[in-house]
């Protein structure tokens, strides 16, 4: 007569179930204690009963044929019933044994990674149908009600109740009991199997604690009557797939635990579960007021206001709460609701928990870490590390070594590949040096990388720190990577940082993580509306795309496929933010690397595509290319890809010149033109022989005007191709006779100018004005041989020189100028071998070149030099020397430059950088003067009211004066035809305040400045009180020097790091009568700190009634870049958020103060 | 409902539900409830909701948890505040909580920049002020008044339009329960609220920031978001009511068919929660895309269709009114709508969709330049 084994159903994390099963194996004198847990650890159970801290896991992986590794956790906190079962079985002294399948032999064909998640049930017909009755939401809730919340005077109860639940689920399961369900299945047959062995070891009466959905399951086996098993699961070839197995013990956290925390498996809220779990302990039940306590004390923590009335009107609406929903006692539903009716006061947002339920549910998720006892062996993290890195010889040892890899040699890569890995965890020692631009380069032939190894005390320290993110070092590395990308905000990351965290996992070679980031990416870029970083990660994806062979995209079809599909919508992205470009006050260059790689992308577009791609880029290309709106260097992009896609010919671009008469546009034409189709004009003597007139025709200064920008577009030629040039247009051939009929390219202006220098044009067309051109002298022939002569070699360089021979005088020294700055266009990327160690222009400085251009171009071409000079190859060191200094072109370029390099300057470049900070500034100030102050000034009463009729304005003595005429002598009574009433003069105001709080990092230079402009205008006006503060990490009140703007200005120090909430919350200190205070934060809004407490200042800002005014930009074009994630949430919180010029700024303030 | 009351134009809750209503208070007669609740809590979020077992029709989409948290507010000494983007129904559920909790939503204050003092709380009969004096027969009682004096709930609506002393008119009410009035004497200055007074307010996100609520009177109410309904199913089916009882009531026969109701529900959908049905991600517009306006736009599009047209509701109706009224001037979001027609509405399949996007080809209205 055999006794059938005691089933104690359980929902794996459940403090009542944990509860009443210790309860259980306490009472009852069981022969043996089965737990569902994978039965490979059998031989080692013990070493769980170590003294750990919870909670922890048992990861246990596969290797699969192939190489892939295929992992599991098997979580335990203290309120696992598993974990309870075996504590106190072993306590008692009960035998105790895992009886799950091994992992490995489920690797393959399961997906579910934490093997204690139960997220299939939600869908379940049955609890569907019970949620709704019971009037609750979700499985979750559910289980809390019907079981967790219940009193059980008896385990058995439990057991009852539970399994009568899970039989039922378990019938209504669409999938359950069919062959579907093989694993689930096989998982049965195996327990059933291990129970009737630990039956024959140990004796009949076993309890068996295992998943509710199973015990019905697992007892048909035992009675035979269950369902015959599926041949492909488990089968003999199944198991000859895995390579290679092992389990470890590994510390888990509660983070983890949390289904919220990106998981997507566990329990929500593990702490609150704990919480419960103790409150069982001590015969309480759950103690909520504990909990609140502890969410008070967080909020108040982090700065957030909950006032004592606020926690009883929590407290309040959380027991009406859960009296409304049939129970006594307050749950985590009721508290989480109750927070978010009685303590937020403002819209929530549908997908963001706001910051104050954010904190709430911290509190409920924990931040218990668990920790494993050091006679259980190290963390297998490390050894496996160490293992790893033994294997390629590369375990960093006392001596610095550095290390060179090739890419393209798998061996190598592999070694990449793992250092990768390393770094990204951080590992101390292990230093990426320096490798080939990967990002920057266009040069697919060489792939390599230099890293630098050393060992320390701290590798092994960050290595051990480390072994929370898996027990593999790829494991942890992605655990690492996705942590990392899950505490950026989801909404902020752009479409370039999305693509270089993909880019960041293929070099770890993680291709499985890489293809659980492409929908990340996919919502990115379709998210980003900047040009630049949408390009930039389509040159992210063309990289990868380029380097398969290299990072392997194409060995995982289906990623190869997304990422496809997701090149393909930044290409669509891309040409749709393309035809929205605007004519940026920086400078085009970046949007013409944008449009290069755009077009680009057409090329490497799978086959199927190709076409159609290059059709739409072809057409929008036609649009901007014919927009006026559009800056020229973007629109000789649009034409040169027109040319390239052959929409458009060479002959129609004459129309276009005309349209960029100023000379240094067409120079900037040519750049965007070249850059896309050089190859195209590189033998085409019709259009060069049109840039000749062209170029023969400007007159003097105007060709130094243009000359800049020419000289720039040439760059994009090699210097053999410069020399073919000279060739063809200087060959006997073309020399005098030209190529008749094609000068219609340019204007009859042009016309009239080239013939004057003796250039011919085809008869009939000959009926040209020549009006303008009178100021120049119709020179003789030989003049005009020599002017072409020299303006070709200025505009192509020294390269030219073979041909063309040397330049004497003024034009030398020009040339040399030239080649100074433009020799920096060559490089790796130009396909020409990087020059700048020997200008043959020899050992000019950065003084000297400065005076050599203000004495050798005129002012126009000066500014273009210094600005390319600036921008482009940020060569600052032409501020650092006071002769240098007083030399430039007072302007905003160079007053940022100034600002930006003070810190350098000792204290005579000072002086002469003062002079130019004021020049610079007097003109803003004379500027924005007029703007800022007129909304000031005589501005009307708006509170003028006058025939109001309130109770309070009622004005008794004139309705009775007036109304005495209907006195009605009968009735002895006063009829009233009409009261009157007062018109209530408005108050004399205090003044108000306003303070300007601004972020003095680099990127707000010019809000900075604009920002000293318009305080100081504001200290000049009487009906306002003005503060000037600025900040990074630290905050320096301006106030006293807020009259002199160049004082302020001088006294900011640039870059550092940025706390918002800290400047803000000295701002907040200076308010005197909040109702009366504008605090103004100009700031880009990319907090350093913690951007919750920074939401906290904002609510209490706002809260006291001060008026916030966020700022992302406060300069002359109000362009922001800044952080929209965080301004919006700032604006949901009552703060005010936009863009203006100090003229826009001074009218809003105007309009609030008076 | 009695002839009279057929003829209004739109019957208030109380009457439209009056069977419903009649119903579960004799349920509840010896439940308990909050003092001065003509039904129990639970009853009210089944009011709301619908509960098809018990005979009770759906009216308000939304989470049972909002709406318990809402009811539960209530029965506390706070008011309820009602958050959202305009056209999400937190007038019609203030209207509903109303007329179940204390079977009467008539008593309202539309918030506005011109509301005062008196119209929220009372104001005088100046004649008889003059010829009694400050009397009960004197003083015109406005809806708080009446809501104090009756026990019942009031309704504010847009609150933060209201300048900022007018909505302080509030603070001692909601704190105290008590209003007073200077001009009485002695016991008659302080009126207290009979049990179950209390006060809803509502406030549109898009307004926000006209007049920014005091944070004294900030604490006196629990605030509620009421977001767009996150199912486009149950979107459908709402859209495709509130169309028919319109069109009903104008006397069109025409209905739009199943299947162009869903494409511009889907739509409206989809371009206001900036993800496709699929799960891809697009750009969000910035104009509201509210459920509410979308019935505007079915509305509209079928009487286009009725009077103009002749024939069946088409694709090209809809978009037609959904380009005119929901984005009206801002060229940005008809840039993203066209975005939105050409990257996901050309590669769907389906008549209607393959019609919406060929209509779009053509469209005047869509012309940004």
């Amino acid at each position: 007569m055999s006794t059938e084994p005691l089933f104690f159903p359980v929902r794996h994390f459940s403090p009542m179930a944990a509860h009443l099963v210790g309860q259980a194996v306490r009472q009852e004198r069981f022969d043996a204690v089965l737990i569902e847990g994978p039965s490979e650890f059998n031989d080692r159970i013990d070493e769980l009963l170590l003294d750990h801290e919870l909670p922890l896991a048992l990861y246990s992986y596969a290797i699969l044929r192939g190489g892939a590794r295929r992992g599991a956790f098997y979580p335990f906190c203290e309120f696992s019933p598993e974990w309870q079962a075996l504590k106190v079985a072993a306590e008692v002294g009960v035998p105790v044994a895992f009886i799950d399948l091994p992992w490995r032999h489920m690797a393959a064909g399961s997906h579910r990674r934490h093997r204690y998640s139960d997220e299939n049930f939600q869908g379940n017909p049955y609890i569907l149908s019970l949620c709704e009755r019971l009037e609750v939401e979700g499985f979750d809730e559910l289980w809390d009600v019907v079981i967790e919340l219940q009193e059980f005077p008896h385990w058995r109860d439990y057991v009852t109740r539970t399994r009568a639940l899970c039989d039922r689920m378990r019938q209504a399961d669409p999938v359950a009991d069919t062959e579907e369900d093989g694993e689930n299945l096989c998982r049965e047959r195996f327990m059933a199997e291990a129970i009737r062995q630990a039956q024959e070891a140990h004796g009949e009466r076993v309890l068996v604690v295992t998943g509710g959905f199973h015990c019905s399951g697992i007892e048909a086996y035992l009675a035979g009557e269950g369902l015959e098993v599926p041949e492909r699961e488990g089968g003999e070839e199944e198991e000859a797939e895995v390579l290679g197995h092992g389990i470890e013990l590994t510390p888990f956290t509660y983070h983890r635990v949390d289904s919220l925390s990106g998981y997507r498996a566990g329990l929500q809220g593990p702490a609150i579960y704990e919480e419960l779990w103790r409150g069982l302990q001590q015969g309480e039940g759950f103690r909520s007021e504990r909990v609140l306590a502890q969410i008070v004390q967080a909020l108040r923590d982090r700065g957030q206001v909950a006032s004592t009335a606020d926690v009883v009107a929590v407290e309040g609406t959380a027991k009406a709460l859960a009296r409304m929903r049939g129970r006594e006692q307050v749950w985590r539903y009721d508290l989480l609701d109750a927070l978010s009716s009685a303590l937020v006061k403002e819209a929530q947002d549908a997908e963001y928990a706001h910051p104050m339920l954010m904190v709430a549910r911290e509190v409920m998720t924990g931040h218990r870490r668990g920790r494993i006892d050091p006679r259980a062996g190290v963390p297998p993290l490390v050894g496996d590390v160490r293992r790893r890195l033994e294997e390629r010889g590369c375990e960093p040892g006392e001596e610095l070594r550095s290390v060179r890899l090739d890419l393209h040699d798998r061996e190598e890569r592999d070694v990449s590949q793992l250092l990768h890995q390393c770094g990204e965890l951080g590992l101390r020692g292990i230093r990426w040096l320096e490798g080939a631009d990967l990002f920057g380069s266009t040069d697919v032939s060489r792939v390599w990388e230099e890293w630098e190894l050393r060992w320390s005390p701290e590798f092994d320290a960050t290595l051990i720190e480390a072994s929370a993110y898996g027990t593999t070092l790829p494991e942890a590395a992605a655990a690492r990577l996705l942590e990392w990308r899950a505490s950026a905000d989801p909404g902020t990351g752009g479409a370039n940082a999305a693509g270089a965290v993909i880019l960041r996992a293929a070099l770890m070679g993680l291709e499985e993580l890489r293809g659980s980031l492409v929908p990340d990416l996919a919502t990115a870029v379709v998210r980003d509306s900047d040009f630049f970083s949408v390009t930039t990660c389509l040159r992210h994806l063309i990289f990868l795309d380029r380097f398969h062979d290299v990072f392997g995209t194409d060995s995982i079809e289906a990623l190869a496929r997304a990422v496809e599909e997701i090149l393909l919508q930044a290409f669509e992205r891309a040409i749709w933010l393309y035809q929205r470009l605007g004519k940026p006050e920086s400078g085009e260059w970046p949007l013409l690397e944008g449009i290069f790689i755009l077009f680009q992308s057409v090329g490497v577009a799978p086959k199927a595509r190709r076409e159609e791609q290059r059709e739409r880029l072809s057409l929008a290309s036609q649009k901007v290319a014919v927009d006026p709106a559009k800056g020229p260097v973007i629109r000789g992009a649009a034409w040169g890809i027109c040319l390239r896609t052959g929409a458009s010919s060479k002959e129609d671009l004459p129309a276009l010149f005309g349209g960029f008469y100023n000379a240094e546009g067409v120079g900037d034409f040519l750049t965007g033109l070249f850059r896309m189709a050089r190859e195209a004009f590189l033998r085409d003597l019709p259009f060069l022989t049109g840039l000749d007139g062209f170029l023969v025709g400007l007159d003097e200064e105007e060709f130094l005007e243009a000359l800049p920008s020419l000289r720039m577009a040439f760059t994009f030629f090699t210097p053999r191709e410069k020399l073919e040039i000279c060739d063809l247009l200087f060959s006997e051939r073309v020399l005098w006779g030209g190529t008749p009929g094609e000068f219609q390219w340019f204007d009859d202006r042009l016309r009239t100018r080239g013939e004057r220098y003796g250039l011919r044009f085809p008869a009939g067309d000959a009926e040209s004005g020549g009006s303008d051109g009178d100021d120049l002298s119709p020179g003789p022939v030989l003049e005009l041989t020599e002017v072409r002569r020299e303006r070709w070699r200025m505009v192509l360089g020294d390269d030219a020189e073979s041909v063309l021979g040397e330049l004497t005088g003024e034009e030398q020294r020009r040339d040399v100028h030239l080649s100074f700055l433009y020799h920096r266009e060559y490089g790796q990327e130009r396909e020409v071998r990087d020059r700048s160690g020997g200008f043959r222009s020899g050992g000019l400085n950065v003084p000297e070149w400065i005076n050599g251009i203000h004495e050798l171009f005129p002012k126009a071409t000066i500014e273009r030099l210094e600005r390319d000079a600036l921008e482009r190859y940020q060569i600052d060191e032409v501020i650092t020397r006071p002769e240098v200094l007083e030399r430039l072109e007072p302007n905003m370029t160079l007053l940022k430059a100034v600002l930006r390099c003070k810190p350098l300057m000792d204290r005579r470049v000072l002086g002469a950088a003062k002079k130019l900070v004021r020049k610079v500034i007097e003109e803003l100030m004379k500027k924005w003067a007029r703007e800022i102050e007129s909304p000031f000034q005589g501005a009307p009463d708006p509170r003028r009211r006058s025939n109001q009729k309130i109770a309070k304005n009622f004005h008794a003595r004139e309705t009775i004066r007036r109304n005495l005429k209907h006195f009605d002598p009968r009735s002895g009574k006063l009829v009233l035809r009409k009261p009157y009433f007062f018109s209530r003069r408005r108050r004399f105001v205090d003044r108000w305040q306003v303070i300007v709080v601004v972020d003095q990092s680099g990127s707000m230079l010019e809000s900075v400045i604009h920002s000293a402009v318009t305080a100081s205008i504001f200290a000049g006006i009487q009906s306002i009180r003005s503060h000037l503060v600025a900040f990074d990490t630290r905050v320096v009140d301006l106030t006293d020097r807020c009259g002199d703007p160049v004082e302020t200005l001088m006294s900011v120090q640039l870059g550092g790091g940025t706390d918002i909430n800290l400047a803000l919350s000295y701002a907040h200190g200076l308010v005197e009568n909040p109702r009366r205070a504008i605090i103004v934060l100009v700031t880009d809004f990319f907090e350093g700190g913690n951007p919750v407490h920074l939401l906290a200042t904002t609510r209490a800002v706002v809260e006291s009634g001060v008026t916030l005014l966020g700022l992302a930009a406060l300069d002359q074009n109000a362009e922001p870049c800044y952080d929209r994630e965080i301004a919006r949430k700032m604006v949901d919180l009552g703060a005010h958020v936009g863009a203006m010029t100090p003229g826009e700024l001074a009218a809003w303030i105007a309009e609030r103060v008076t | 409902m009695t002839t009279d009351e057929r003829q209004l134009q739109r019957p208030p809750a109380e009457l439209l539900y009056a069977e419903e209503l009649a119903a579960m208070r004799e349920a509840d007669a010896d439940r308990p409830r909050p003092p001065g609740w003509s039904v129990a809590p639970d009853s009210v979020v089944r009011f709301v909701l619908g509960s098809p077992a018990d005979g009770v029709a759906p009216k308000f989409v939304g989470s049972r948890r909002f709406v318990e948290r809402c009811v539960v507010s209530l029965a506390t000494n706070r008011g309820l505040m009602l958050i959202g983007e305009p056209g999400t129904a937190k007038s019609f559920l203030s209207e509903l909580l109303a007329a179940a909790i204390s079977g009467d939503s008539t008593l309202t204050v539309q918030g506005s920049a011109g509301t005062t003092e008196d119209d929220i709380k009372y104001s005088w009969n100046y004649a008889l002020l003059l010829a009694e004096g400050p009397t009960e027969r004197s003083l015109v009682p406005a809806p708080l008044y009446r809501g104090m004096t009756g026990g019942k709930l009031v309704r504010f609506e847009e609150i933060t339009r209201c300048p900022l002393e007018v909505q302080d008119t509030l603070l001692s009410v909601l704190s105290d329960r008590v209003l007073h009035i200077p001009e009485f004497d002695h016991d008659a200055r302080t009126l207290y609220a009979k049990e179950g007074f209390n006060v809803i307010a509502t406030a549109n996100t898009r307004d926000r920031g006209v007049h920014e609520m005091s944070a004294a009177l900030k604490r006196r109410f629990n605030f509620e978001t009421v977001h767009p309904i996150a199912d486009v199913a149950q979107e459908v089916e709402l859209v495709r009511r509130q169309t028919e009882a319109l069109l009903e009531q104008a006397g069109v026969p025409l209905r739009p068919t199943p299947d162009l109701t869903e494409v511009l529900v889907t739509t409206f959908h989809e371009l206001r929660s900036g993800r496709t049905v699929e799960g891809s991600a697009l750009e969000p517009v910035s104009v509201m895309m509210s459920t509410a306006e979308a019935v505007a736009v079915a509305f509209s599009s079928t009487l286009q269709a009725h009077y103009f047209g002749g024939g069946p509701v088409e694709a090209a109706h809809v978009l037609d009114n959904l380009v005119g009224s929901a984005f009206k001037e801002d060229t940005e979001d008809r840039k993203r709508l066209q975005n939105y027609l050409e990257q996901v509405v050309r590669k769907r399949r389906g008549d209607q969709w393959e019609a919406l996007y060929m209509a779009s080809r053509t469209a005047e209205a869509l012309d940004v330049d």
